[in-house]
């Protein structure tokens, strides 16, 4: 038998990986404990002084974990925005809108975001920067998770720079049979109106239900003292979200969910002529180049306990989720053209666990199909329409599909070192349906293929006490990501002045990393610390085929790219008593990918990975009253000049200025209290001093001095 | 792995080791501290706890506060006014209080930390109807009412039925049946 350390661990992960309970259970708030019952609170793991460990501090990884009480206090203006703090992660920002984390040095499908358990990535995620993660609305989140570093062992594809994973709000079977949560959010540099209505309903002891509407205006971002206004960059968003949980019987819990998300007009204004130039950024050309996009989720998940003998505990989950955006682009000489993608998943999974003599077993496969559509319609300059494209950005009438098995056990080796050794297989298998020839312009003939990958990983952790006081680790995890249909067939414009054509030769990109960390609790100092190291092999990257095509350079996808990034982060808290806390954090990254820069196929270079996050760091004191009613916080978040740049980094000149991204200090003070027994608030100035600066990689500066407001008010 | 032969693995692997040392001769003098999770979960069982057992008329008045006391570490304090700021249970606040001898209570928390007194516990509370709930083993073999243990990494609990009886104290039948029943060590 394993001891209770190495069971919950294992169990933990079982947990995170259907998504049933919490990256990390043991920062639920107090707020969201209090909705648990007895029955609930009974089955929560936690750390004991004897026993096991679930909360974050106590694992062998950097995760870091924001409950709603982090979301009160920071009020964050999007999903991404709560990261934004969290080290070794850069939220890059194409639009106002459109904000795609940099974990550890990857963005995009590099990434993984699961929301409660299932996964938001599906095959038309394209490379670089993209827009989904904004379709999860940020005011019906109950927590949410961050895992740093490749887990492809765990989540499978596209868990390389790190997995988040969002838990929404759910209706508690316990408390009043009736209750309610209104949430506003006001900025006004932003010129943001946010506001979320939510109410749950216990008809009885086992059955609940929540329902919520949320809405959001915002309009041009205003920038700092010198930048002014940024014009266009005003969109409306909305969503909706219905969820019933009931008690089946003791131990089985039956969850049926539906979200809706929706965003209009959302414009890539660094693109159009209303981009603004900044440091020697030069603004696009178009039009207009705006973007809609929706996302409907709906699943049914059971979790059952003590299945038999042998199953300690099982979660099955059933979903379909749809993904649809249109973009709508005019060009500089008045000639327009839509496009977009109609992408339609349905999930299965299911992740069992089992004691036995040889240890804890976590087991369980997962299934993905996405069926797609795609189109693009060109218009004149009059716009009469002048031509329907064989595909849109991915191939149309294709397929996706994504298989995998898991097993995963842990074993205790000498003393105080735990072993934990992880393995999985995925199948990935694409259909693709109406392609472009780019040759002809025509369709190219239908053709379908399959990868294979097998990835395995193992950790060490060793624990200095019992208590869990300090541990350190040291880690090897291999990490995949199979082609998919963006891989195989995008045909738009992917990063300023290029135009990709489709690739059909192409292997899953392979990646390992080793990292070394160390955590430290004692009263007087909490200390988290890591190093990693990621080598890169046979990345999928655009390279240039040596041709133009309507006056862009025409790139294509191959593993050509291979390379490293190597990190360090950092995270300290200091108690300074009466009430006083100082955080401090810090990040630092650095890379190198040897490509093929230019059109001229006999020249690969080893250069800068691109949007690599600068040195960066945050130092904050906040104080809390003694009565827990209120507290103030003054903090200060800065980067260093990014100047490391590869030479897509040059050539988008609308997004990176051409000497590298400034580097910035910003200040921000903020404070909260309770009003009453049922009416939080939380008030903020964000860049203090209004100085103008954006994120390394963005089309768009931060706000410049920023008010913001956050009230919520509980019934 | 070549990777593991490089250098710079080596020299990076090497410095974070050196930053452990540091940390842990600066973190050595220092007393282990509790998860605060655990403080959070145990906090909001004994939020629950208040609204599973009924006092007697002479313990309670209308709209009078629910007190809940607090022996030991201050981190429960803190985390127990978290979870309870701003609840009612009916029309009564909850408040909570360090423990002292003459503090009037409704439920006193003893963490393991707390200096048990000479006479023990439940002889300090001795016949007031003050639902004493502990975390040291054998706390309600000891006298105690609710005595927090741990299952498998999960916070359970033990309950001592007859000596929250002894003081007018009914705990309800969901608290029994949750709770493992546990009765006071002869000659205790």
């Amino acid at each position: 038998m394993l001891p209770p350390k190495t069971r919950v661990l294992s169990a933990w992960l079982a947990l995170v990986l259907t998504g049933q309970a919490s990256l990390a259970p043991a920062s639920v708030a107090p707020t969201n404990l209090k909705r648990l019952s007895l029955e609930e609170l009974m089955e929560l793991k936690v750390v004991t002084a004897t026993q096991t460990a679930a909360d974050p501090f106590t694992l062998p990884f950097m995760v870091r974990a924001l409950t709603a009480a982090d979301f009160s206090r920071e009020a964050p203006v999007s999903l991404s925005g709560a990261l934004s703090e969290v080290p070794g992660v850069m939220v890059q920002k194409t639009a106002n809108g459109q904000q795609s984390p940099y974990l550890r040095g990857f963005t995009g499908f590099r990434t993984l975001l699961l929301i409660d358990g299932i996964r938001l990535n599906n095959s038309v995620f394209r490379d670089g920067p993209n827009q989904y993660w904004s379709t999860v609305d940020p005011y019906a989140v109950a927590q949410l998770e961050v895992v740093l570093g490749p887990a492809s062992v765990l989540y499978g594809s596209d868990s390389i720079g790190g997995t988040v994973n969002v838990l929404t709000v759910a209706p508690e079977l316990t408390g009043p049979a009736a209750s309610g949560r209104l949430y506003t959010r006001i900025a006004s540099a932003e010129r943001a109106t946010s506001v979320r209505a939510e109410g749950t309903a216990r008809l009885t002891d086992k059955f609940g239900a929540l329902a919520g509407v949320t809405l959001a205006r915002h309009g041009d971002l205003e920038g700092g003292a010198h930048v002014g206004s940024q014009p266009r960059t005003a969109y409306d968003e909305h969503g909706g979200d219905v969820k019933l949980v009931g008690q089946l019987q003791p131990g089985v819990r039956l969850v049926f969910a539906h979200q809706s998300f929706v965003q209009n007009d959302v414009w890539r204004n660094h693109s159009t002529i209303y981009g603004q130039a900044w440091e020697g950024t030069v603004p696009g050309t178009d039009l207009r180049r705006s973007l809609d996009q929706t996302r409907h989720l709906t699943y049914v998940q059971v979790q059952a306990k003590e299945l038999g003998r042998w199953i300690e505990d099982a979660t099955f989950s059933f979903s379909r989720q749809e993904q649809n955006e249109e973009q709508f682009r005019i060009r500089s000489d008045s000639r327009s053209d839509r496009q977009g993608i109609t992408a339609a998943s349905l999930g299965l999974f299911a992740t069992l666990h089992s004691t036995s003599p040889l240890g804890y077993w976590t087991y369980g496969g997962s299934w993905y199909r996405d069926n797609v559509d795609s189109f693009a319609r060109r218009y004149t300059a009059a716009g009469a329409l002048e031509r329907i494209d064989v595909q849109g950005p991915v191939a149309d009438a294709s397929t996706y599909d994504l298989a995998g098995l898991f097993v995963q056990n842990q074993l205790t080796a000498i003393g105080p070192i735990d072993i934990t050794v992880r393995g999985r297989y995925d199948r990935a298998h694409a259909a693709l349906g109406r392609t472009l020839d780019p040759a002809t312009g025509g369709a190219a003939p239908s053709f379908s293929k399959s990868w294979d990958s097998l990835v395995g990983s193992v950790r060490a952790t060793w624990r200095h006490s019992p208590e869990g006081k300090a541990l350190a680790f040291a880690g090897l995890s291999q990490g995949f990501r199979a082609p998919n249909l963006s891989d195989l067939s995008r045909f738009d414009t992917a990063a300023s002045g290029q135009i990709e054509v489709p690739a059909q030769m192409v292997r899953p990109e392979k990646f390992l990393m080793q990292d070394v960390g160390f955590k430290l609790r004692t009263r007087q100092l909490e200390l988290e610390a890591a190093y990693f190291y990621t080598k890169i092999d046979g990345m999928i990257v655009r390279t240039p085929t040596g041709r133009l095509l309507g006056g862009l350079t025409e790139v294509t996808k191959r593993n050509s790219g291979d390379g490293f990034v190597e990190g360090a982060e950092l995270l300290a808290r200091l108690p300074l008593g009466a009430g006083f806390l100082v955080s401090t954090s810090g990040a630092w990254m650095h890379g190198n990918l040897s490509l093929y820069p230019g059109n001229d196929l006999a020249r690969r270079i080893r250069e800068p990975v691109s949007r690599l996050m600068p040195l960066s760091g945050r130092l904050a004191l906040r104080w809390t009253a003694p009565s827990q009613r209120g507290w103030l916080e003054a903090s200060a978040v800065s980067a260093a000049r990014q100047d490391r740049l590869s030479s897509a980094d040059l050539a988008d000149r609308e997004r990176i200025p051409p000497r590298g991204t400034p580097g910035y200090c910003a200040f921000t003070l903020r404070g909260g209290m309770k009003l009453g027994a049922n009416t939080d608030v939380t008030l903020a100035v964000e860049n203090l001093t209004d100085i103008d600066y954006r994120i390394h990689g963005s089309g768009i500066n931060e706000p410049g001095r920023n008010f913001i407001f956050s009230g919520t008010v509980r019934f | 792995m070549a990777i593991f032969s490089s250098s710079k693995f080596f020299r990076s692997t090497g410095r974070a080791l050196g930053w452990l040392l540091l940390a842990l001769s600066l973190g050595a003098p220092a007393q282990a501290a509790k998860d605060p999770f655990e403080y959070q979960v145990k906090a909001t069982f004994l939020f629950n706890f208040l609204q599973f057992v009924e006092w007697p008329a002479t313990a309670t008045q209308p709209g009078a506060p629910y007190i809940i006391a607090v022996a030991g570490e201050p981190a429960y304090l803190e985390a127990i006014a978290a979870v309870v700021n701003g609840e009612r249970i009916g029309d009564r606040p909850i408040l909570v209080r360090p423990w002292a001898a003459q503090t009037r209570c409704h439920l006193l928390f003893v963490s393991d930390q707390a200096p048990v007194p000479s006479s023990g516990w439940p002889q300090t509370v001795h016949d007031q109807p003050i639902l004493l709930v502990g975390e040291t083993a054998d706390f309600c073999a000891n006298g105690g009412m609710i005595g927090f243990i741990y299952d498998q990494g999960r916070v359970r609990f033990e309950i001592n039925a007859p000596a929250a009886a002894a003081v007018g104290l009914k705990l309800s039948s969901k608290l029994q049946r949750l709770g493992r029943a546990v009765t006071t060590r002869k000659g205790d």
